[in-house]
């Protein structure tokens, strides 16, 4: 049995579990600095970095706590080495470091992406591959193919805003505070979907992604309408995102021939999102993987499981590897 | 008791080993770039040379700062987590007292001046004793010709060392520079200090940063484009 303590710290979440052999999470701590960065609308890199330093101790604490176990028990440690903010991922890759050195244990560097693409199958082993997976958050929107476990392809992805980031935005321009994605979510089931057609970016043309324009429509037609009911614009925004979401994720399950679709990240909480999502696989005869809320945002386990097929995979990070805000996931190119 | 400590306060990048016989091993390097790649090979480089293993380790010194953000955090998580899975004390000394210490012989009062960047720096003042150097004047942020200003005001004797000392150098008068050796705070410089001072070491959470400046509060759309 190989027991990982895993370490994620590449934005505003600073978490820490345990995960035996990859697939039995034996605790995940997850310390949100949401509240922190609400009154800026937004993370605030420097902000963020600081917080990280202050929580990342006792979250470790806690998660080998939970998990019944101490640093003595621990085979390897992980840690989120990119992408995401340099300042917040240095707190943690140095921790994981330190903990590697001290407890004479190998360190795994992990791709933050990959964590995502691993956390589908935290949930269900069963996972039948081929599959899609499309990975939205507050900094990616991508579709990558799934061929094997560890072997990506990525099909599509945003070529502006994140869908995370348009939610945000949207939610920032309509004074609904932050973070976008929940506050969204809820005033949107009061509201008219249909109310208002706004644009569905890149419609038609290949599967890649573009947001900025509906949120530049959203300002501009709540600008021409200041009495429209906001709970409509939410909706009818919101509507927008996932339309396009799900119209490009089957087009990608048919276009490989996918067994399932899974998906991934912050705004695959979406309850909108996750509903359609669903349907659109049952309709097209493939398996439909919606993980739990907590393992869609960002969150320790999904970086405990990967460590392990790194570990197994690629064998130990050296210390020396420096954390890389603009690491892509390892892209296999095949034809 | 065996004292390791690490200084990533400026840019450079400092381990050292000290036992009760006084220094064991130290290395520093210079790439203010790299602070992440480089101190966890360091600690493990130093404790190679000094054939010691790090459970033989009793405390965990850092520099606390003032001095580069990055740097403070790449430091200062390495020492928590080192003090916590070591379960052993750790003790901060900030940048200034770590340079200072180390022209405790100085026949003169002694600005310590570090190099805080966006045209800043961030200086304390302090006098050699029988017992240490005595903090005469306490640590502030201030703008090169402010520090002028203050030194000026102390006369011609101090000597004033560290980078933002060698950064603003044509602009500090008449105090005396230390030489360059004297630009970054040596960790050899705070092991020593720190053993010295084992008795006011703390829980490994206790250990916290002095960045003297309130965070940028910008988001960071961009710089968030690769978070996920
Ligand atoms: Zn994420």
């Amino acid at each position: 049995m190989t027991r990982v303590l895993a370490i994620e710290t590449s934005c505003d979440e600073t978490a820490a579990a345990v995960v035996d052999d990859g697939r039995l999470v034996r605790s995940s701590v997850v310390s949100s600095q949401i509240d922190i960065h609400a009154r800026f609308g937004g993370v605030v890199p420097e902000v963020a970095g600081r917080a990280h330093l202050e929580s990342l101790g006792a979250v470790v604490d806690e998660a080998l706590e939970r998990a019944g176990t101490s640093g003595a028990g621990i085979d390897a440690v992980g840690a989120t080495i990119g992408p995401g903010l340099i300042g917040s991922l240095l707190v943690g890759v140095s921790a994981a470091k330190a903990y590697s050195l001290a407890w004479g244990v190998p360190f795994v560097g992990v791709n933050h992406l990959e964590g995502h693409l691993h956390a589908a199958f935290l949930e269900d082993p069963d996972l039948a591959l081929p599959a899609v997976v499309l990975l939205v958050s507050g900094g990616h929107t991508m579709l990558v193919h799934m061929e094997r476990d560890g072997t990506y392809r990525l099909l599509g992805q945003t070529i502006d805003d994140a869908a995370g980031e348009a939610f945000d935005k949207v939610a920032r321009f309509l004074g609904l505070g932050y973070p976008g994605g929940p506050v969204i979510d809820r005033l949107a089931a009061e509201g008219d979907r249909d109310a208002i057609a706004f644009p569905r970016g890149l419609r038609g043309v290949g599967l890649d992604f573009s947001f900025s324009g509906l949120k530049t429509s959203v300002v501009t037609w709540v600008r021409k309408h200041p009495d429209a009911p906001v709970a409509d614009v939410a909706a009818s925004f919101q509507e927008a995102v996932v339309d396009i979401l799900v119209e490009k994720t089957r087009q990608a399950a048919a276009q490989v021939g996918a067994k399932a679709i899974a998906i991934g990240g912050g705004v695959a909480a979406n309850s909108a999102l996750r509903e359609r999502v669903e349907a659109a696989a049952a309709e097209d005869g493939r398996m439909a993987f919606i993980p739990s809320r907590a393992m869609c945002t960002d969150n320790a386990a999904m970086v405990g499981a990967t460590a392990w097929y790194r570990l197994r995979a690629d064998g130990p990070t050296p210390l020396s590897a420096a954390a890389d805000p603009n690491l892509r996931l390892p892209v296999v190119t095949s034809p | 008791m065996i004292v390791l400590a690490l200084d990533t306060a400026t840019p450079q990048v400092g381990v050292a080993l000290a036992g009760p016989e006084g220094p064991l091993a130290s290395l520093h390097v210079r790439d203010a770039r790299r602070h992440g790649e480089l101190l966890a090979p360091s600690v493990e480089a130093v404790c190679r040379m000094a054939g010691i293993d790090l459970h033989e380790v009793g405390l965990i010194a850092a520099d606390v700062g003032p001095g580069l953000f990055t740097g403070l955090r790449v430091g200062l998580s390495t020492a928590k987590a080192l003090a916590s899975a070591l379960e052993v004390p750790a003790l901060g000394c900030t940048s200034t007292e770590i340079l200072a210490a180390a022209h405790a012989g100085a026949d003169r009062p002694v600005a310590a001046v570090v190099d805080i960047r966006r045209g800043e720096v961030a200086w304390a003042c302090y006098e050699p004793s029988a017992t240490g150097m005595i903090e005469v004047r306490a640590l502030e942020r201030a703008v090169p010709a402010a520090l002028a200003a203050a030194l000026a005001e102390m006369g011609d004797g101090v000597l004033a060392v560290g980078d933002g000392a060698q950064r603003y150098a044509g602009e500090l008068g008449k105090a005396a520079l230390g030489g360059a050796l004297a630009a970054h705070p040596s960790a050899a410089v705070l092991a020593g200090m720190a053993a010295a001072r084992a008795g006011q070491a703390g829980p490994a959470a206790a250990l916290s940063p002095c960045y003297l400046r309130d965070a940028d509060v910008r988001i960071g759309w961009q710089q968030a484009a690769g978070r996920g």
